[in-house]
């Protein structure tokens, strides 16, 4: 619950401001000093700390911080002997209030830059377009702080060596470097929808910075492209479902069990109409395919009603432009829920081969609901034995433990 | 009323590790605390003091020295300061106590002295 009297202060005004000041610097500055432009911000956030409280909010609080930010940055090229040729560029180049509404898109290629590693790019992204915390990006990424710090270190050592532009790529190299940047939001989305346990506040952020972040490409006519809108139509419409998918005490909700008046219908009219829109090419993208599957679900009214044959052609087209043994895996429950249970658990059986799934706990979930599903409870208990086994979050054991005690009631 | 000003100190190296979400969120904790005294009808003044556009001057045998900056310990640098009207030292004290920066570092609560002023 926010305080009354910070009203006037928009929420997530700092994190909001801190991808558009961080670019701003740094298109003055040169990409390869990123440190200093997040030193600068940091410490605008700070001066804020101190002088907001007794003068009250600024008219325009995030040209306050800009502005701060920049003095810093002019005050710190000044005693840098590399860096003073920057100084005209800081103290006229740059907006006084205003932002160039692309230098956050130019930003995220450099982040999204196809010379780093992929995690590194998720990782940085999250730093210093999302502004989000070494700390907070390694509970929204199941990973270590430690790790984190490591890959943006050497994310930002690279870009020294490298001297990458900061730019949004000219046309004949656009293409791929799109895609490179789509592959990082889609993971960072993923990472914030799939992940339930830890704190759903970091995650539930993940999931709205990775729609905020496309959506600024939707809006450049040079990024609108038909899969960026089939990305963002893809993550609204599973976003409407985030808040359906656990109940009250934070327990995991199937599909089937979710109130389906508790999605978020707005979102996902938006979501079905972005899909829309991203169908004027030729080409289908994996985002295409998936925002198609997700459409299906939303458009039905509850679990019986879906087109879960359309589902499975889906699935079987998403596998032919891409396979992977997840979306296998999905193809299997989708079948599954067609009425041909013995087909699917015959794929789900010949999954278990399949060496990037061996430490993944939703396939013995599945084997298990199945066996369930057929009255074979003891195939259904081994399996969700196994599950249980296996790295997975809190409301997911609670969920498994659940299953399992039906098997053995 | 007599007026006692608080020295805030050591904010930078605590915070600079948060995040901006949740330098958002201490920033309304502060403001909370300085509304909630307004609201008691005793508005706090106060101010930031810069860190980087400091200097500290001296004078000795050898002349006038004019060096950079406050060379002190991170933890004990000024961020700073905040005036509120008080009784006493001991209700200072009390007000002073339950302001957030207390998480990040300390606050120095020193009465400011009237006319005749006192030690």
């Amino acid at each position: 619950m926010r305080p009354d009297h910070a009203r006037g202060l928009v929420e997530h005004l700092f994190r909001h401001s801190a991808g558009p000041i961080t670019a701003a610097l740094c298109r003055n500055l040169g990409p390869s000093r990123i440190d200093i432009a997040e030193e600068c911000l940091q410490d605008a956030m700070l001066q804020a700390l101190r002088v907001w409280p007794h003068e009250g909010l600024p008219d325009n609080p995030r040209g306050w911080l800009y502005r701060v930010a920049r003095n810093r940055a002019v005050d710190l090229v000044r005693r840098d002997d590399v860096l003073r040729d920057k100084l005209p560029l800081l103290v006229d180049g740059a907006p006084a209030d205003g932002f160039r509404g692309d230098d956050e898109l130019a930003l995220m290629f450099l982040c999204c830059h196809p010379g780093l590693p992929a995690a590194s790019r998720v990782a940085l992204t999250l730093k210093v377009v999302g502004g989000l915390s070494v700390d907070e990006i390694a509970t929204a990424l199941l990973s270590k702080p430690a790790t984190v710090a490591q890959r943006i270190v050497r994310a930002k050592q690279w870009m020294r060596a490298n001297a990458a532009p900061f730019e949004v790529p000219p046309p004949e190299r656009l293409e791929s470097r799109v895609d490179s940047l789509l592959s990082v939001l889609y993971l960072m989305f993923n990472a914030g929808y799939e992940a339930s346990d830890g704190d759903t506040a970091v995650r539930r952020e993940l999931c709205a910075e990775s729609i905020r972040l496309c959506r600024l490409l939707v809006a450049d006519p040079r990024t609108d492209l038909p899969k960026v809108r089939a990305l963002l139509a893809l993550m609204l419409l599973h976003a409407s479902r985030l808040h359906a998918r656990t109940d009250d005490a934070g327990d995991l909700l199937l599909l089937s069990d979710q109130d389906r008046r508790s999605w978020d219908h707005a979102m996902i009219a938006e979501g079905v109409r972005t899909f829309a829109d991203s169908c004027t090419g030729d080409a289908r993208s994996v985002y295409h395919v998936e925002a198609a599957i997700a459409a299906c679900h939303a458009a039905a009214s509850d679990a019986t009603h879906t087109d879960w044959s359309r589902i499975v052609s889906l699935y079987d087209e998403l596998l032919a432009i891409r396979p992977s043994p997840v979306a296998a895996l999905n193809r299997a429950i989708a079948t599954a829920m067609t009425d041909r249970l013995d087909e699917a658990l015959t794929w789900l059986e010949e999954l278990r081969d399949e060496p990037a799934l061996a430490e993944y706990h939703l396939l013995p979930a599945a084997l298990g609901a199945l066996y369930l599903r057929s009255g074979d409870r003891e195939s259904a208990a081994h399996h969700y034995r196994e599950a249980l086994s296996r790295r997975c979050s809190e409301p997911e054991r609670r969920f498994l433990h659940r299953q399992l005690d039906l098997c053995t009631a | 009323m007599p007026n006692y000003v608080g020295f805030l100190r050591g904010t930078g190296e605590a915070q600079s590790d948060l995040s901006p979400e949740e330098l958002q969120h201490t920033l309304e904790r502060y403001m909370a605390w300085s509304e909630k005294l307004a609201a008691e009808g005793n508005p706090p003044t106060g101010g930031g003091l810069s860190t980087s556009k400091s200097r500290v001057l001296r004078r000795d045998a050898n002349g006038l020295s004019v060096t950079a900056g406050p060379f002190v310990e991170a933890t004990e640098i000024l961020g700073g300061y905040i005036t509120i009207e008080a009784a006493d030292l001991d209700e200072a004290e009390q007000l002073f106590s339950t302001h957030p920066h207390l998480d990040f570092g300390s606050i120095e609560v020193r009465k400011v002295g009237e006319r005749g002023c006192e030690a």
